[in-house]
């Protein structure tokens, strides 16, 4: 972890989320034949959402610095947008593309289907398929849908 | 995927079967269009009612849409959208320069309305925070809604029935000419009120429901225990939950100034003012326990919350705090002034 982190620090608190993970999950096999590889596996997966944290957070506040109105928003406001985000974009995580963009101009830009449409060059029932999409891994990321 | 904990308030939904979910999604892409046809709001009412599921699953939408309201909005759903779109390419590029080219200030005008508009489309007639709205009903019935407030209006051969899901309204009934005269009843979840040749008011508060009577007379029924109902003469108010019905008190005209557009106080309390006055505005109004019992009288105009709290802030020396918020309005706290001993008109002795 330290390899891939490039800080002891960072590795010292990865390290110990890993451990947390693993006593509150319930998908822990029951025996481990291969635990030196298991514990690889749930390390390399909290470093990667590490990695995916810092860049959104980069994102944001390079978004921030360029948004003349952000100036007045209080630390409480920016640390909640934030964690909005973050959660936000692990929920769509894996989506296409396409389908976040429609996602976001209509869910948070309130753009109706047919504006959404055409900004994205697809048809509105195509826009619709994609919202119900998003909107599954948004409100119900604890169900399992087929299709 | 694991669950998120944005679904802290609502994890029976997780429990609904996925076509289930599904729906209650398609019916929210649904009403999101643009116009939206009533009759697929009535089939949408129904089947919000039809099972016990549908309706958990909706509560479940409408609480991830209020998790997402600090991105919505003119200016933060910008800086959303740049950061969120993968970087070097060109969606980014683009959100990144519509976040500089916004001028627009954070947290104005983007009512609750436009981020969550079927909340307007569950009841027949809405007003905004900050809105008053006149109606006559199919039987000349006159309906005056006040701020953030809805009803439905059911009305059926052999009965007039008014919903209040939220707010406060002024119904002046009319008499029914021909050979029915149907009862005219408000219903809350607390029970029904129904007019006896009247105007009265119907107010929803958290635990129960408040009836002043200003003509006729009005006989309050809670919901469970219509057997101990009460009539209530003009004159008088009183509240009820759906267990029984309170010692009622005099009700005063003054009451209903919202209907014009004003708040008539007489040596009203200064924290009871500002609760008042809050309903009409989306900011959020608070003061100081020092400053909460001083006492004022006057009209204030609802729709002009600056104002008055200008007015307040020199007759009653005390000063406003303000902090913006991103996405809730503003905080407005009122404190003690510079100058405490400073006389004024309004300030009254308590």
């Amino acid at each position: 972890m330290r390899r891939r982190l490039g800080n002891a620090d960072q590795a010292e608190d990865l390290a110990h989320d890993t451990f947390i993970r693993l006593l509150s999950s319930d998908r822990i096999p029951a025996t481990l034949t291969e635990p030196r590889a298991f514990l690889t596996t749930v390390a390399q997966h909290l470093v990667s959402n590490h990695w995916r944290r810092e860049k959104l957070e980069r994102a944001y506040l390079e978004a921030l610095a360029q948004a003349p109105q952000a100036v007045h928003w209080s630390p409480e406001d920016r640390a909640i947008v934030l964690e909005t985000l973050l959660e936000l974009d692990r929920l769509l995580d894996g989506l296409p593309a396409i389908v976040r963009q429609a996602f976001l101009l209509s869910q948070l830009d309130g753009h109706t289907h047919a504006q959404v449409a055409e900004t994205l060059g697809v048809s509105v029932p195509t826009v619709k398929r994609y919202l119900v999409k998003a909107l599954q891994r948004c409100c119900f990321a604890d169900l399992s849908f087929t299709g | 995927m694991s669950a998120s904990p944005w679904y802290g308030a609502t994890r029976d939904a997780a429990a609904v079967s996925p076509a289930v979910a599904q729906r209650a999604l398609e019916w929210l892409v649904q009403l999101q269009d643009d116009p939206v046809a009533p009759e697929t709001v009535r089939a949408w009412t129904s089947w919000r009612a039809a099972h016990p599921d549908h309706e958990r699953a909706w509560l479940r939408i409408e609480s991830v849409q209020g998790r997402l309201q600090p991105l919505a909005g003119p200016g933060s759903s910008a800086i959303a959208q740049a950061a969120l779109a993968a970087p070097a390419c060109a969606q980014r590029r683009r959100a990144l320069k519509a976040v500089s080219v916004l001028g627009i200030t954070i947290g104005a005008a983007w009512g609750v309305g436009q981020s969550a508009p079927w909340r307007s489309w569950t009841s027949d007639h809405r007003t905004a925070v900050g809105e008053h709205r006149s109606l006559t009903l199919p039987d000349g019935t006159r309906v005056v809604l006040n701020t953030d407030s809805a009803i439905d209006v059911r009305y059926s051969a052999g009965l007039r029935r008014v919903a209040l899901i939220a707010g406060e309204i002024l119904i002046t009934t009319a008499q029914e000419t021909g050979g029915s005269h149907r009862p005219f009843l408000v219903e809350t979840a607390h029970g029904t009120a129904r007019a006896l040749g009247t105007e009265y008011a119907v107010r929803l508060l958290d635990t129960s429901t408040e009836v002043s009577v200003f003509e006729g007379a009005v006989q309050i029924r809670p919901r469970d225990d219509g057997a101990h109902g009460l009539t209530l003469q003009a004159g008088l108010r009183a509240h009820y939950s759906s267990r029984g019905v309170a010692q009622p008190a005099a009700a005063e005209t003054n009451q209903i100034a919202w209907k014009d557009g004003f708040i008539v106080a007489r040596g009203m309390r200064l924290a009871d003012f500002i609760a008042e006055l809050g309903r009409y505005c989306r900011d959020t109004l608070s003061c100081d326990p020092a400053v909460a019992d001083r006492l004022l009288s006057g009209s204030f105009p609802v729709n002009n919350v600056d104002k008055v709290l200008a007015a307040l802030s020199a007759t009653l020396n005390i000063r406003v705090e303000t902090e913006t918020r991103l996405w809730r309005g503003r905080r407005l706290h009122l404190i003690a002034g510079p100058d405490t001993a400073r006389p004024s008109p309004l300030l009254q002795k308590s």
